[in-house]
């Protein structure tokens, strides 16, 4: 059943701009969002709320206003974080039951420090599949996280609880990782902007990794806007000027297969309002998804391996037996794996030196059932799980920016997105392209569901 | 999907020993599922499709 949808979400640049003008107090928004998480458990999207911490932030950001001074373009926004993420004084489960009683965090992870720095108020830690190792956020040890929008269906993975939170209108800013499209899945399936920074652009200490060469950190939220203020507080200065997009086309062959009407629809769309040129191919595309995949299985896999040889038992089956399968994997299978990323990384950086913008689908398909095994599109039977990320899980490998978009579709359709592709270094590029396409009408956050609905 | 047979199970169990590990009998079909899945990203790596 898809849910009934609400009226309007506030904003974080209207929450800031309300609190930084002493119209709303920073403590009744903290109180009023960790109430209406509370009422929505139902979604399973946090791993608990920090009431406290919440109150004591906001009561510091109305202090400060109230002494005529500026907390920062985030002041009194509430946002939460996948539980991947350093917490002062609070485990980082990463997802597992094995970590439950790991020391806490000495501090905050640099990001999270850089919000709070910003007058952002953290609220809550979110689901996630165990150590990032998937896209759907079914965690035996922790429970599954619901669509927001369905709650029979999938909210997306691995940093599904942020997504959840963000698409149900119940915190107006999130943190995700994306290794393999941890961000960009879950935004696609729950309705919300999610953007994968390039390589080097967000700091991820104080984050629990997971394949190094790949892992990111970035935000969900439910307009351009308040993505790009987000990554100018994670990014640490201001953002390089956007340029100009004039540039664009259409990721064919790989990109272009194995993607339902709707998505590909609405490329279309945004391709022919962006007077798009003709696909661009990359050859390596396939061979690239399958490095993706053995990349972080075996990198994946030795990272925990010890764990493993110590009580295999103790981690959730599904993951255990990828990370096992994975760390044995033959050297020379990775060998080849490293060769095929770094020949892909070349032909998609040579495409982003002939165009601004690329685009691709960000999901197959909207959010399986949960419980479904598998997807079938074009009468091919895709996995329900893993292919979630076929279109994503390529180009994490050349670490460009990325930014999901979500498509625009009559009322009462579950949302899909679609990537925003850009050079290193331009996310504000994306940022203002993304802003345009909503002016045009072609990309708009999904409606959040009415609290009533999903109690 | 084919059945998983015996003789996979045996190299699954020995290659997870010659790492160091001793699989647990509840890990072993999962993680030749897993495995069969790789081989076919291998050979998707040199062209061979998937």
């Amino acid at each position: 059943m898809i849910a009934r949808p609400s009226a309007g979400v506030d904003t974080a640049r209207a929450i800031a701009a309300d609190v930084r003008a002493g119209r709303r107090s920073a403590q009744a928004i903290a109180t009023c969002t960790l109430d209406r998480i509370a009422a929505r458990d139902g979604l399973n999207a946090t791993t608990r709320l920090l009431r406290q911490r919440a109150l004591a932030d906001a009561a510091r950001v109305d202090a400060v206003v109230a002494a005529g001074g500026d907390p920062g373009p985030l002041a009194g926004v509430p946002f939460a974080v996948k539980d991947l993420f350093d917490v002062a004084e609070e485990t980082t489960t990463a997802g597992a039951r094995q970590r439950a009683t790991a020391p806490a965090a000495t501090r905050d992870a640099e990001v999270v420090a850089r919000l709070c720095a910003a007058g952002a108020v953290l609220v809550a830690t979110t689901n996630m599949d165990e150590f990032a190792y998937g896209f759907s956020t079914e965690n035996s040890h922790y429970g599954t996280t619901r669509n927001p929008h369905d709650p029979e269906r999938l909210a997306g993975g691995s940093s599904g609880g942020s997504a959840a939170l963000v698409g149900a209108g119940l915190v107006p800013l999130a943190l995700g990782s994306d290794t393999n499209g941890s961000i960009r899945v879950p935004a696609s399936l729950c309705g919300i902007y999610g953007l994968r920074p390039g390589f080097g652009t967000v700091s991820v200490e104080g984050v629990y990794p997971f394949v190094e060469r790949l892992d990111t950190v970035g935000g969900f939220a439910r307009s351009p806007e308040d993505l790009a203020i987000a990554h100018a507080v994670m990014h640490g200065e201001a953002l390089a000027p956007a340029g100009q997009a004039s540039r664009v086309a259409v990721l064919g062959g790989w990109f272009a297969g194995r993607a339902d009407a709707t998505v590909l629809a609405g490329i279309d769309r945004i391709a022919a309002w962006l007077n798009a040129g003709p696909p661009v191919m990359l050859p390596s595309a396939a061979a690239a998804r399958s490095a993706g995949f053995v990349l972080t299985g075996a990198e994946g896999g030795h990272r925990h391996l010890a764990a493993l040889r110590r009580d295999a038992m103790a981690f959730e089956p599904a993951t255990r037996d990828r990370l096992i399968a994975g760390a044995l994997q033959p050297v020379a299978a990775v060998r080849e794996a490293e060769a095929v990323a770094e020949r892909f990384t070349a032909e998609l950086l040579a495409a982003l030196t002939e165009h601004d913008l690329l685009l691709a689908p960000s999901t197959p398909t909207s959010a399986p059932r949960i419980g479904a095994t598998t997807i079938v599109i074009d009468g091919e039977a895709l996995s329900a799980r893993a292919d979630l990320g076929l279109h994503t899980q390529p180009l994490s490998l050349a670490g460009v920016p990325i930014l999901s978009v979500p498509l625009s579709l009559p009322e009462g359709t579950m949302p899909i997105g679609v990537q925003l592709i850009a050079a290193p270094g331009r996310e504000a590029l994306l940022f203002e392209i993304a802003s345009a396409l909503v002016a045009a009408g072609l990309v708009a956050c999904t409606p959040a569901p009415a609290l009533a609905d999903a109690a | 999907m084919t059945d998983i047979t015996e003789a996979e199970r045996r190299l699954a169990i020995l290659q997870a020993e010659r790492i160091g590990l001793v699989l647990p009998a509840a890990a072993v079909d999962g993680v030749v599922r897993n495995q069969r899945l790789l081989v076919r990203h291998h050979a998707a790596l040199r062209g061979g499709g998937r």
